[in-house]
């Protein structure tokens, strides 16, 4: 009897725990598709008031941007997440607008191109119900300087202008198709601009034209943005879009992909 | 009933606001900046106009410690209009001037709660955003609210402030008053110091805010 | 006293009266014209009455001459597109443009209107715009109050406070770059009295376009940053294609009538040596303000610059309108035309070749 009364115990907590746990928690063990990035420090190519040297600890960044089959994934799991229901206040009305249906991303060779017209809510929700997190401006950046053989290339005129030209190419491509930096990341430069985490740190300025001398009567401790090098038109494309987006927007050429930070 | 009647009085408030939230001016000039999603606009499906609940600040989860040591939810904010700024006490100069900007609504609008959440969780602990409280002034209808940067990050995306820290004791931020219907649908928002007769003006053109 | 006598003291009394007629006229008119307390006058502000939708039009078109005679509020939207589109033969180019077009839509209003001006970005843009129109008085041009992210839109309003042709462009960082790729184009601020009546309007606008190709090369060219920063070109040209204003793209008008033309200078960076080849300039507008000169070869055009010529079509040609520093012309693709179709007047040109010479160019 007691051992019938145990067995049933074991068997019926067995549900009830999983039930505990709930979806939060369904977490991938292994950072599958994330590469290593060993920190470092450098000195940003488009300065922020208040950033000399910036350092950035090792973290796991993913490869490659996240495809539309992967949100379609998403928001079958999280269906709060669908179009028809995220709520307005996270998305606006562009968001997923060229899906076939609500959880479906549609036609098979539309599903390896990079997840666009997402807004930082649904990017940062994807990214978090992955057990990881949109990765920061300073990471970005960081990985960024990298072009195919060296980790930073920064000083590298040519590079610049081939980052710059990648910027710029229309059509979005399957991920992983095109540029590979030295990292082992695909298409940081081209196919799809990014939303980082702290997007809104980044001031654009109301005038980009004086090097951006903030007006300190709309924002406090306005300074100057300066401009590590003028040079780098690629670096001063992001960053104006990171300093006029909202988090809510969703555009055609806007997506994201997942960091995670190192214990 | 009386609850009923209430629930469909705030209800009804909402979706009046919500129809005037493409009317709010910014106080740099006469500018006029997209916020809320056009009702209808959605290019796929074709949706009835977003209700207001959708647009409502009180969707966000996160959770806050105020300076009473008490933990908050935003949604407890429900019920009466918010005027809300994101500020930190050791701000020397646009902050204070924030606050007085938020005691000149408080005086013209009794029913407006008000609310400073702090950029600066490290040094504003909730003990010292009582300090400071007690310090401005700032009595019953304020609340000042400590949270970690995860739920900052969140709120301040819903605001649209700006902010980042500069060097050990500054930041740099946005210098905005937003104000919240009953409902916590964005209703207005200041940008920009001493601009609080534009503000006053342009909420007593919606009386339902008062 | 002798009648010699008499008609001397006569005489010297006029000369004395007419000198001070004279002196005393100039001196109760003050002193010399520039020297005037309302030399700069204050800003007009009328009354504004109504609203109106603006017509826009694509180069080379100009909308319509104002037939108002009072203020209004006119209402402006422009949306920013980045599209790809033929830069030479063979060559393509994402261009990033006012309405579609490089230049941008041509914005027609009058002194003393109040506009009020939407801007746009389109959904599918990569990156954010803004625009500094020079008829603006205010902030940036409006720079500050229109930046827009992919998909956004803002709205700011302005008072056309003094007449002229103004160039309108954007202004977000990196600014050349913005303005190399096409985002710039003409606001004309018609006078309260208007312009005089001419039988056609056009809109031309000259740029300098920096590619990795050399000019010519085929292809998708990417923007340069280094040669910009050099300023060296590999296409200068008008309307923002080689031949976009020649051959079956030319405007034909007939001998004998009138042109005005509006001709902005985007830059970014070169300035331009106006010219029409077979043509005199009759009137210059110059720098498209309230200055006129006449009989005009070839007039200067800033970088962000406008000027208004006019010219009356005397005999039937190709008239082509160039930047004489001319190997923009000749390499670089510097040339739109004016066809002039009509009837010989050998009293002004005989080639003496019996026959008409004016050939599709």
């Amino acid at each position: 009897m007691k051992a019938l009364l145990l067995t049933a115990a074991i068997l019926l907590s067995v549900p009830l725990a999983a039930e505990a746990s709930g979806p939060r928690e369904r977490r991938d063990p292994e950072p599958a598709g994330m590469v290593r990035i060993v920190g470092g420090s450098f000195r940003p190519l488009y300065r922020q008031p208040g950033e000399e040297l910036v350092t950035v600890a090792s973290f796991l960044l993913d490869a490659r941007p996240v495809t539309r089959a992967q949100f379609e994934a998403f928001v079958q799991a999280h269906p709060r997440w669908q179009r028809n229901r995220a709520p307005r206040l996270f998305v606006d009305a562009n968001y997923l607008r060229d899906w076939e249906g609500p959880a479906s991303a549609g036609a098979l060779r539309a599903r390896e191109l990079p997840v666009s017209d997402v807004s930082w809510f649904a990017a940062k929700s994807y990214c978090e119900a992955q057990g990881a997190r949109l990765p920061t401006t300073a990471e970005w950046e960081y990985v960024a300087r990298a072009d195919e053989h060296r980790r930073d290339a920064a000083a590298d005129a040519g590079f610049r202008q081939r980052a710059l030209e990648l910027a710029l190419g229309r059509r979005l491509q399957p991920v992983g198709s095109g540029f590979r930096n030295a990292w082992g990341l695909s298409d940081l430069h081209g196919n799809i601009m990014e939303w980082v985490y702290d997007f809104g740190s980044v001031f654009a300025g109301s005038d980009s034209r004086a090097t951006s001398r903030l007006d300190r009567n709309i924002t406090c401790a306005a300074g100057v943005t300066s401009t590590g090098s003028a040079g780098d038109y690629a670096a001063f494309l992001r960053y104006a879009l990171r300093g006029t987006v909202e988090a809510r927007s969703t555009t055609g050429t806007l997506g994201f992909r997942c960091a995670r930070s190192i214990p | 009933m009386n609850r009923i009647i209430r629930m469909a009085v705030v209800m009804l408030t909402a979706l009046l606001v919500a129809a005037c939230v493409r009317n709010e001016q910014t106080a740099t000039g006469d500018v006029h900046t997209h916020h809320a999603a056009a009702p209808g606009a959605d290019a796929a499906t074709s949706v009835a106009p977003a209700p207001a609940s959708d647009l409502s600040i009180y969707q966000l989860e996160s959770e806050w410690t105020d300076q009473h040591g008490r933990t908050r939810q935003l949604a407890e904010l429900r019920g009466r209009p918010q005027a809300i700024a994101m500020v930190y006490t050791h701000c020397g100069s646009a902050c204070p001037r924030i606050v007085g900007d938020l005691k000149r609504l408080e005086a013209e609008f009794p029913e407006l709660g008000l609310v400073l959440v702090s950029i600066d969780p490290e040094r504003d602990s909730p003990g010292r955003l009582h300090e400071f409280a007690t310090g401005s002034g700032l009595g019953e209808r304020w609340t000042l609210l400590n949270g970690d940067d995860g739920a900052l990050m969140e709120l301040a995306a819903v605001l649209g402030v700006r902010y980042r820290r500069v060097s050990d004791t500054e930041f740099m931020h946005s210098n905005l008053i937003t104000v919240l219907d009953t409902a916590g649908v964005i209703a207005y928002r200041q940008e920009g110091l001493g601009e609080a007769p534009r503000t006053i003006a342009a909420l007593r053109e919606q009386p339902q805010l008062q | 006293m002798s009648k010699n006598g008499k008609r001397t003291l006569a005489g010297s009394a006029v000369v004395v009266a007419a000198f001070a007629v004279v002196f005393g006229t100039s001196l109760a008119a003050g002193p010399a014209p520039g020297l005037q307390d309302d030399v700069i006058p204050e800003a007009q502000l009328p009354e504004v009455k109504g609203t109106e939708l603006a017509v826009l039009t694509s180069p080379p078109h100009v909308p319509p001459p104002i037939t108002r005679d009072y203020a209004t509020t006119v209402k402006v939207e422009l949306e920013v597109v980045e599209k790809v589109m033929k830069l030479a033969e063979g060559v393509e180019y994402e261009f990033w443009t006012f309405g579609g077009t490089v230049p941008g839509s041509f914005i027609r209003v009058r002194e003393g209107d109040l506009v009020e001006f939407k801007l746009l970005n389109h959904h599918d843009s990569k990156v954010p715009h803004n625009i500094d129109l020079h008829a603006v008085t205010g902030q940036g041009g409006g720079a500050e109050a229109t930046m827009v992210a992919p998909g956004g839109d803002a709205t700011f309003t302005f008072r056309a406070l003094l007449p002229g042709l103004y160039v309108y462009h954007c202004a977000m960082a990196p600014v050349p770059m913005h303005i190399a790729n096409g985002m710039y184009g003409l606001i004309l601020v018609e006078p309260e009295e208007g312009l005089p009546k001419v039988d056609h309007e056009f809109y031309v606008m000259q740029g300098d376009f920096y590619t990795r190709g050399r000019h010519g090369e085929p292809g998708l060219q990417p923007f340069d940053y280094q040669k910009l920063y050099d300023e060296q070109p590999d296409y200068v040209l008008f309307n923002g294609a080689v031949g976009a204003m020649t051959g079956d793209r030319a405007p034909e008008i007939q001998a004998g009538e009138t042109v005005r033309l509006f001709v902005g200078n985007g830059g970014p960076n070169l300035t331009s040596s106006f010219h029409a080849i077979g043509e005199i300039f009759d009137v210059v507008r110059v720098e498209g303000g309230t200055l006129i000169n006449r009989n005009v070869q070839t007039t200067t055009i800033p970088a962000g610059g406008s000027s208004i010529v006019e010219f009356r079509a005397d005999v039937p040609s190709t008239v082509l309108l160039v930047d004489h520093a001319i190997s923009r012309v000749f390499n670089k693709g510097a040339l739109a035309a004016i066809k002039v179709t009509g009837d010989e007047q050998p009293l002004v040109y005989d080639n003496h070749k019996g026959h008409k010479t004016a050939d599709a160019n």
